[in-house]
């Protein structure tokens, strides 16, 4: 759309549908005479007002009723987000609580497990200590060179005593 | 406001005493039309819920268009298809003329009064422009298909009618009342 005037490039705003191009044009209009802004200005309060006076919808009474219909509803969504902020909240709440409810039980667990194998390692120690032992060679440096023939002769001896009572 | 009576139906008392001018005031920063009421509304509910900043001894309807400034400010600062401006540029313009001639509350009442009378006056051809335009909400080429007429032709005949108004308002209240 290609207006010529500046009144023209008015009424294209205030009643059809001006391109970037009609926009620029009216704004050097008004860079040049100042007071097309203000002729701009005055029919746009003609146009409110007319609308005002003539559209049904625009009258006082729709105006106020919308106004508290949109307060109420804003109430609403506020007392919904507060709702479901609580929600979240105390959904956190109880899953830190859960989380360290966990970490108690697990510290708990492994606690009676570790008592549990010290009184373990406890017993084996003390009946192990209970029970003789033959020697045991890790290696031949540490063998009593002396111990064991003398234990087998012990042995032998002792089976010879057995035979001869026989 | 007479806190001893409903504080919702005194400020509904308030609204009804400032919508019509307020709205114009929010037309005049630049504001869409369609989205004249809404952002009206808005002014009206910022203003309920923060009624104990009020200080009765300023003019209501100055307060509440220090509001609207501050709502307009913040619509031009959005971005993209959201805005419920005219045309940013168109706006801040619009804006910055507001702020160069702070037109009075009186003005902007009495503007008010003398265009209604005068919008009353218009011949019966005049009004059905009127009422085409502004209770059809037909744009120019809408009014055109209906009337058998140009888009531009209908755009020129509906300035000729603003003409008339404005200066029957002027004539009413003087060509420096105009806010």
């Amino acid at each position: 759309m290609t207006a010529q005037t500046p009144e023209e490039l008015i009424s294209l705003v205030l009643d059809g549908h001006p391109d970037s191009a009609d926009i620029a044009r009216l704004l050097r209009a008004i860079d040049e005479d100042p007071r097309l802004l203000r002729l701009m200005r005055q029919h746009l309060i003609i146009s409110e007002v007319a609308s005002q006076v003539v559209a049904p919808e625009r009258r006082c009474e729709p105006f106020i009723a919308g106004m508290w219909q949109r307060h109420r509803a804003e109430q609403d969504a506020l007392a919904y987000t507060e709702r479901v902020m609580s929600k979240i909240r105390h959904e956190r709440t109880r899953a830190i609580r859960a989380a360290k409810s966990l970490v108690w039980e697990i510290g708990g667990m492994s606690a009676a497990a570790l008592l549990l194998v010290s009184l373990m390692m406890l017993t084996v120690r003390s009946v192990a200590e209970r029970m003789p032992m033959a020697p045991v060679a890790e290696n031949a440096e540490n063998v009593d060179a002396e111990r064991v023939p003398r234990a087998l002769d012990l042995r032998i001896a002792a089976f010879l005593q057995r035979r001869s009572v026989e | 406001m007479d806190h001893s009576e409903d504080p919702d139906s005194a400020f509904s008392t308030l609204v009804a005493e400032h919508q019509a001018v307020l709205r114009t005031f929010v037309r005049m920063l630049g504001i869409h039309p369609m989205w004249v009421d809404d952002v009206s509304q808005e002014v009206f509910l910022i203003a309920y819920r923060n009624f104990a900043a009020y200080d009765p001894e300023r003019e209501f309807l100055t307060w509440l268009r220090g509001i609207a400034r501050n709502v307009v400010a913040n619509e031009r600062r959005k971005e993209g298809r959201r805005s419920r401006l005219i045309r940013r540029d168109v706006a801040e313009l619009l804006a910055r003329a507001i702020d160069d001639t702070q037109p009075s509350s009186m003005s902007l009442r009495e503007t008010h009064t003398a265009l209604r009378l005068c919008i009353d006056d218009l011949p019966a051809h005049s009004r059905e422009l009127v009422r085409l335009r502004y209770e059809e909400d037909l744009d120019s080429d809408a009014m055109g298909a209906d009337l058998g007429r140009a888009g531009n032709a209908v755009r020129q005949a509906l300035f000729r009618v603003r003409e008339v108004l404005r200066r029957c308002v002027e004539g009413r209240i003087g060509k420096e009342a105009w806010p």
